[in-house]
Formats: C-alpha cells, sequence, structure tokens
C-alpha cells in the first residue's frame, strides 16, 4: 500500500513538473517573447499617435509605447461580453486620464483579435471609446498563448524602453470595478 | 517503524491530493471568474468547410419563399417584404457552438448598415425553439427575428441548398433585393466568421 502511494505520489509529481514546462519567456501562460514581437499598424489619428508616443513609422511593438504600463484588452467586435464591458473600460480609461498618479503613465489599448479593421471600427463608434484600438485579423494574439484566448482578457504589460514587455498580470473575463482593477495595478497599487 | 510508516503513506496522500488539487485548480483558473456564454459552448473541432449536396439557388434566381415560426411565435415569411425591405437571410450552424455564438451579437451591434440599405436581417438555424431561445438570450437583445428551421427538420435550408449531410446548416448568407432575387449568396467556411465588410458591401450594392 505505502509502496503504491509512494508510486503515485512521485508520478504526480512528475506529471505536474511535465505538463506544464514553463518557458523563461512565460509569465501568466503569455510568452512574452512573442508578445513583444508583434506589431501593430501605428494608429492614423494623430491624437491616437500622440496618446502612445510614437514618434513615426507603419507599425509598433508594445515596448515602444510611452508609459510604464500598458492595459492591453483583448476583444471581439463579435463577443457579447466585450459589448457588455465597453462602458466600463472606458471609465477605465477616463480614470486614469483623470487621475495625474497614473495620466501618462497608464495607458490602455484594445486589440480586436479576429476582426478586421471595418470591424473594429464598429466596435469604436458604437461604444465611443476614446483609447487606442487595432484590428488582429489573422488572430496573432492567440500565438502568444498556448490556451485558447477567450475575449474579453486584459493583460497588464511592465514596458521599459528597448526590453521585451513583462506581463504583470492577466485577467480573464469581466474586469470588474475599473477603481479596484486600478488600486490593484501593480506598480502603482495604493494598498501596502 | 510503523508510526515512521504512516507517516510517509500520509505524506504520500497529501502530495496525491495536492496534485490532484492543482491540475483542477489550473483548469479553473484559466477558465476565469463569472460563468459567460462561452462555458457553455460545445466544441465541434474543426470541420469540412462546406458540406451541402449542391447548390439550388444561384445569384439571379428568385429567392424560394418560406414561413417560420420566429423565437415570439410570430410566422417570419419572405414574401411579407417583396417590394419593401431588401433582406438578408442569416444561417448559422448550430446554437452553442463556437463561431455561431458571436456571429449574430456582431450583426447586433451593426443595425445601422442594415438600416441604411433597407434591410432586414433573419437569423435561422435548424435548432428547436426552446434550444434557439436560451441560447439567443445570452446575447444580448437582438433587434432581429431568429426563426427555427428545426421541423420539417431544415427544410428552408434544404430549399436553398446549404443543409449540410450531418444536418446542421451551413454558414451562408443570402442577400435577397425587394424583388425577391438572389443578390449575393456566401456560403462561407464553416469554422471561420464572414468578414462584416463584405456582407455590407453586397447590401450597398443593391441600389446600383
Amino acid at each position: 500500500m505505502r509502496k503504491l502511494l509512494v508510486l503515485l505520489a512521485s508520478l504526480t509529481i512528475t506529471a505536474c513538473l511535465c505538463a506544464r514546462p514553463v518557458p523563461a519567456a512565460d509569465s501568466f501562460g503569455v510568452n512574452q517573447e512573442i508578445l513583444g514581437r508583434l506589431e501593430f499598424p501605428a494608429p492614423e489619428s494623430k491624437t491616437g499617435k500622440k496618446y502612445l508616443g510614437l514618434s513615426g513609422g507603419d507599425t509598433f511593438t508594445l515596448a515602444q509605447i510611452r508609459a510604464r504600463t500598458v492595459i492591453v484588452e483583448i476583444f471581439s467586435m463579435y463577443c457579447p461580453i466585450c459589448q457588455g464591458e465597453a462602458p466600463t473600460v472606458n471609465e477605465l480609461h477616463r480614470l486614469i486620464e483623470k487621475d495625474v498618479r497614473l495620466k501618462g503613465k497608464v495607458k490602455v489599448v484594445g486589440v480586436g483579435t479576429g476582426n478586421t479593421p471595418f470591424e473594429v471600427d464598429i466596435f469604436r463608434k458604437k461604444y465611443s471609446i476614446r483609447f487606442p484600438l487595432f484590428a488582429d485579423e489573422k488572430f496573432m494574439m492567440q500565438k502568444t498563448s498556448r490556451e485558447r484566448i477567450r475575449t474579453p482578457t486584459f493583460l497588464t504589460l511592465k514596458i521599459e524602453q528597448g526590453k521585451q514587455p513583462v506581463v504583470q498580470g492577466v485577467h480573464i473575463g469581466k474586469l470588474g470595478s475599473p477603481q479596484e482593477f486600478l488600486e490593484n495595478l501593480p506598480g502603482f497599487s495604493r494598498k501596502r | 517503524m510503523r508510526g515512521a510508516g504512516m507517516f510517509t503513506t500520509r505524506i504520500c496522500l497529501i502530495l496525491v491530493l495536492v496534485g490532484a488539487l492543482s491540475t483542477v485548480g489550473f483548469v479553473t483558473l484559466s477558465a476565469g471568474g463569472e460563468k459567460t456564454i462561452y462555458d457553455s459552448i460545445y466544441d465541434p473541432g474543426k470541420l469540412r468547410p462546406t458540406d451541402s449536396r449542391e447548390s439550388k439557388v444561384n445569384v439571379g434566381d428568385k429567392a424560394p419563399d418560406f414561413q417560420l415560426k420566429d423565437l415570439s411565435g410570430n410566422t417570419v415569411s419572405l414574401k411579407d417584404f417583396l417590394g419593401k425591405k431588401n433582406v438578408v437571410l442569416s444561417f448559422v450552424p448550430a446554437a452553442w457552438t463556437p463561431v455561431c455564438s458571436r456571429q449574430w451579437p456582431g450583426y447586433n451591434i451593426a443595425k445601422e448598415f442594415f438600416d441604411r440599405n433597407d434591410a432586414v436581417l433573419i437569423g435561422i438555424t435548424v435548432d428547436n425553439t426552446p434550444t434557439l431561445y436560451a441560447w439567443t438570450k445570452e446575447m444580448g437583445n437582438l433587434w432581429f427575428p431568429v426563426a427555427s428551421d428545426f421541423w420539417p427538420h431544415g427544410a428552408v435550408a434544404e430549399k436553398y441548398g446549404v443543409l449540410r449531410a450531418d444536418g446542421v446548416s451551413e454558414r451562408a448568407l443570402f442577400v435577397i433585393d425587394k424583388k425577391g432575387i438572389v443578390r449575393y449568396i456566401d456560403v462561407h467556411d464553416i469554422n471561420t466568421m464572414p468578414r462584416l465588410e463584405d456582407l455590407v458591401g453586397a447590401l450597398q450594392s443593391l441600389d446600383k
């Protein structure tokens, strides 16, 4: 009996260790190397470019955004939960912009995964979204995760110029209270 | 000795339990907090892109008329729109499946494109009414009627040549003009979402 349990225990431990090999690039199940390499089309609008602090170029990577923290909402125009969450994410963006501690340091972007630019535009207009949204027609976001990405998913990224972004948090599903989300934001938390 | 043996046994038991629980825990965590429509989605895997036997309706043909009950119990009849509205028929394969569960919520926030082109949208699946009711309720309030083509099973899908061999329909769009003529057909790869601009483009070309 005991031998059997010893065997079972060692098998379980081995299984746990082997089942999910975590490469150094991974944080919260997101491959940061792939994430850091993703290229997004630079926003056409001046306000969009200014918000992200981009100087030029047709494309940009997340690490080029002028910010300490970037919150990436992975959404789909077709996703009813994302539609329902749009006012909450707008509120999150508004709270950041009116908070001197956060404004300029924390930026929000949305990636419409599987969406065409046309479809992302419908979403932007429907919910009057003020932060930049990008279309990810080829599902490139999915390459950053072995799990099927569900929408909405919120990534909190630590940004340092010239380095790959560091994933500090992944929130799947509804955002909840934007105030609380910001209170718990890594690097800006008021909680001790 | 016996005491030590018991101890090892217990440690092992705990390890086995912890191992089992952490595996379960990971699955639960990665599924996110609250229950959503996606928790109820059945994933059929990758399917043959299209699988209906023949194309019975072509662009330029008169659209076959049909009567189906929508979820409010009203009869949806194609001929009611003759001379009044352009009609978009959106067949989706099945309730509670991945792509289908998103297609109509997308159309739900694109009403203006239908209005602008004087078009109505009718959603059709071969599911029965209670299933369709429960499923579409998860999508929020849809502005367009959803009709059940359950019995005789898939009869309308069959008329339009989009009933697949396994009894669900293709993911298909038909645009029918006010004269009742089919102007656009997209029998789409069942695994992927038709681009909305393609449908909007078809609606915009109706006036010319």
